[in-house]
């Protein structure tokens, strides 16, 4: 994958698992590896 | 097997669902197969799965049993375990006709079939890409939604949804339209290489508050293929780290259902970083592991 589609696709599924936590999909887990990621982002459909 | 199945929120239904379902195709949509069917579902229950998954579709067609008859066969099995642990399980079936009194038939032999006198969830079976143009038809007053809220009035069912595999417009279209409770779409790691679910309607299914079910987790073990490049654990993983309430698998025998049991207790999610590497790996075969959005071949026994 080039470089750019890699850094592109990364932010995507970082969004993505930074959802999950938001949504409240894992209140069985003491923390997650990225706390910063996960609270700081909201999600959007735009 | 020690610890707790992992709880999810099912979108607004206030169901409190694990992370692993009972998917109710493979062994128990199978003549033949009622007996192991009955041990699976019930070793299901046991080991915490409160979450079942059918179809009035369900059922193989064999050398003597023709694809008619064998529609329901994946309900009568589950109905031979409901008929004395209904409580357990949160049910969920499905009408694959498009008209209010087709699907009001199919709802009355799903009843029967499933030995119970309600249906927890009722979703429209196998929206496809081409049905985009003829969505109102759903909604007329002689559609499949009007049968769903007729059924929903009369407490038959509880919350309604809609499935599909094929194609991620028809869905998000379906999911902005009107405000069903649950969708069950195909999701899983070679999902990125072509009209991606994850991409196309998953962020639209979040926002709508939707309980999200991935199915076609091991698409039918095709995602096993060329020596196992991927493990059940990394396919399973990878969905249950998307913002999704559960997923279902479809089970050949108890031992299947043990693994994937123990893999769904040990969930973490990943990180971005090894869900990239998965998806790498089923780059080269995704063609043949999506053969439910029609880039290959479907399996035989579909």
């Amino acid at each position: 994958m080039e470089k750019s589609n890699l850094n592109s696709r990364r932010e995507f599924l970082q969004k993505m698992l930074a959802a999950t936590a938001l949504a409240g999909f894992y209140p069985y887990l003491n923390k997650t590896e990225d706390t910063s990621l996960i609270y700081g982002y909201v999600w959007q459909t735009a | 097997m020690s610890g707790k199945l992992p709880k999810r929120p099912l979108g607004k239904t206030g169901h409190m669902v694990g992370i692993y379902s009972l998917g109710g195709q493979a062994t128990l949509e199978t003549p033949g197969k009622e007996e192991l069917s009955v041990q699976i579902i019930n070793k299901a229950i046991d080991l915490g799965i409160n979450y079942i998954d059918t179809a009035a579709w369900y059922g193989r067609p064999t050398a003597t049993i023709t694809q008619e008859e064998a529609h329901g066969h994946s309900e009568r099995n589950i109905g031979q375990v409901m008929k004395n642990r209904r409580k357990e399980v949160f049910l969920a079936t499905k009408t694959h006709d498009r008209t209010y009194d087709g699907s009001m038939r199919l709802m009355e032999k799903s009843l029967k079939n499933l030995q119970t006198d309600h249906i927890d969830l009722w979703q429209i079976h196998n929206v496809k890409g081409p049905e985009i143009d003829a969505l109102d038809k759903f909604f007329a007053a002689d559609g499949v939604v009007k049968a769903m809220e007729k059924m929903r009035d009369e407490k038959v069912i509880r919350f309604i949804g809609f499935t599909g595999h094929e194609n991620p417009a028809v869905l998000k279209a379906l999911a902005e339209r009107y405000p069903f409770d649950n969708v069950l779409v195909a999701l899983n790691a070679a999902d990125k290489h072509y009209d991606p679910f994850i991409e196309n309607f998953l962020p639209t299914a979040v926002s709508k508050n939707l309980g999200i079910v991935g199915m076609k987790i091991p698409a039918r073990d095709r995602i096993f293929a060329h020596g196992g490049i991927i493990t059940i654990k990394e396919a399973m993983e990878y969905v249950m780290s998307l913002p999704i309430s559960t997923i279902i698998i479809g089970l050949d025998d108890v031992a299947q259902l043990e693994e994937n049991i123990k893999i769904a207790k040990s969930f973490k999610p990943l990180t971005a970083e090894q869900m990239l590497a998965i998806e790498e790996k089923t780059k080269p075969y995704y063609k043949e592991i999506m053969f439910f959005k029609n880039l290959s071949e479907w399996p035989e026994e579909w």
